[in-house]
């Protein structure tokens, strides 16, 4: 199966999709274009936007999509249809989450930037990191939903990581079992390998 | 599954809930259709994850989000689509639909008049084409009644069930330029199943 993923030279959307790979132990095509290159790749997208999959002659777009179809692929989904739900509701509301952090974080105007920052970490930001704590603090095992590393582990720890990038490493030390959670992710031997040797942003 | 094994909770609306509810309908699975009034609310919010609805509960486990319960009994009743790669096609569309609501909402919860004349004109010149337009091809070059492969799927269901919400919220101007999902929602609201349910819901605006 040849699989060519296409995003800019960065993490950004696209690093959850790179980790599924790397933890998977799958080869791919990891295509990153350089920003000049955008406009003639963005009228070939399905939807103007990146990333996209190409799987044979196939393209599938919208980032989650792309993780939940390799995570069932590469069965990293869980061990049944309820696991697999588990799954699309965490990655739904982490990603609320992430919206909230992207109003805040790509606001242009600087005083703007600062009341949103603050309405950020006042609100979205503990009411989630709360939630998913308890989440992990009644898991049998490392991860949010049962024994064995899933596509939302994955997509989940991805976006704590973020977080500890913006909001400083210690964002996550009130909330144990969730930072436990994201070191867990990160050190799963074919992950850890590959985030020793990715490149730096 | 007798009918108390599924209990669906969200507002006495159509709402996020509705795709649900037809999708119990088309499979002819009897459910607890569970509707919280607006003002109760306040008092039941911190029993449900993430304080939100719609919320399936399923036996003594519960289910959040509202594509996540959509997905996951879509594909209980057999209207995941034919195979993973129509499924994953459907998440695409699905996705995008997320899209174009969160661009809707900002037309939608203005108050400002002016500024929301200005985001309706936003909405129906840019938004619109860029994503329905979009959704309109599909529709049109997969051939048939349906978004993705050969028969009904959720994805069909959402799509016609959201358009119609639009409209009636927006103006007929949403889905005016485009006869293909207007042969969408005539498809789907028109299944049997779910033409029965729409005769006999509750009558709400939302």
């Amino acid at each position: 199966m040849a699989y060519k993923l296409t995003y800019f030279n960065m993490r950004g959307r696209a690093e959850c999709i790179r980790m599924i790979f790397a933890a998977a132990g799958t080869k791919y095509e990891d295509n990153r274009i350089a920003s000049e290159d955008w406009p003639a790749v963005k009228a070939s997208t399905p939807w103007g936007q990146i990333p996209i999959l190409e799987v044979g002659d196939k393209t599938l777009a919208q980032t989650i999509t792309i993780c939940r179809y390799l995570g069932h692929q590469l069965k990293l989904s869980g061990k049944d249809s309820w696991e697999a739900a588990k799954c699309d509701e965490y990655v739904d509301a982490v990603n609320d989450l992430f919206n909230e952090w992207v109003k805040y974080f790509f606001e242009k105007d600087p005083d703007k930037k600062i009341k949103a920052h603050a309405d950020f970490k006042s609100v979205p930001l503990p009411k989630y990191l709360s939630k998913f704590n308890d989440i992990q603090s009644k898991v049998d095992g490392p991860y949010l939903i049962g024994k064995d590393l899933t596509w939302a582990d994955i997509f989940i720890a991805d976006k704590l990581n973020r977080l500890q990038e913006t909001e400083g490493p210690d964002v996550l030390d009130p909330y144990p079992n969730l930072k436990a959670f994201k070191e867990a992710v990160h050190a799963v031997p074919n992950i850890k390998a590959y985030v020793s040797q990715r490149p730096p942003k | 599954m007798a009918e108390m094994d599924y209990k669906l909770t969200y507002f006495n609306m159509k709402g996020l809930a509705e795709p649900i509810r037809m999708i119990f309908a088309v499979a002819g699975q009897k459910y607890e259709d569970v509707r919280i009034p607006r003002e109760e609310w306040a008092q039941h919010k911190e029993k449900f994850e993430y304080g939100q609805l719609p919320v399936l509960e399923v036996g003594d486990k519960k289910l959040a989000q509202s594509n996540a319960i959509t997905r996951f009994l879509a594909k209980k009743f057999n209207l995941g689509g034919a195979d993973d790669w129509e499924a994953a096609k459907v998440d695409e569309l699905a996705d995008v639909m997320v899209d174009f609501r969160s661009e809707w909402r900002k037309y939608f919860m203005e108050k400002d008049p002016e500024k929301k004349e200005e985001l309706k004109k936003t909405l129906i010149e840019t938004t619109v084409p860029k994503y329905l337009g979009k959704v309109e091809n599909i529709q049109k070059e997969n051939g048939g009644d349906f978004l993705v492969g050969q028969k009904l799927t959720w994805i069909d269901i959402q799509y016609a069930h959201f358009l119609e919400m639009f409209e009636v919220t927006t103006g007929p101007e949403v889905t005016a330029a485009y006869p293909n999902l207007k042969k969408l929602q005539k498809a789907v609201f028109e299944t049997p199943e779910i033409k029965e349910w729409i005769d006999k819901r509750p009558v709400t605006e939302f």
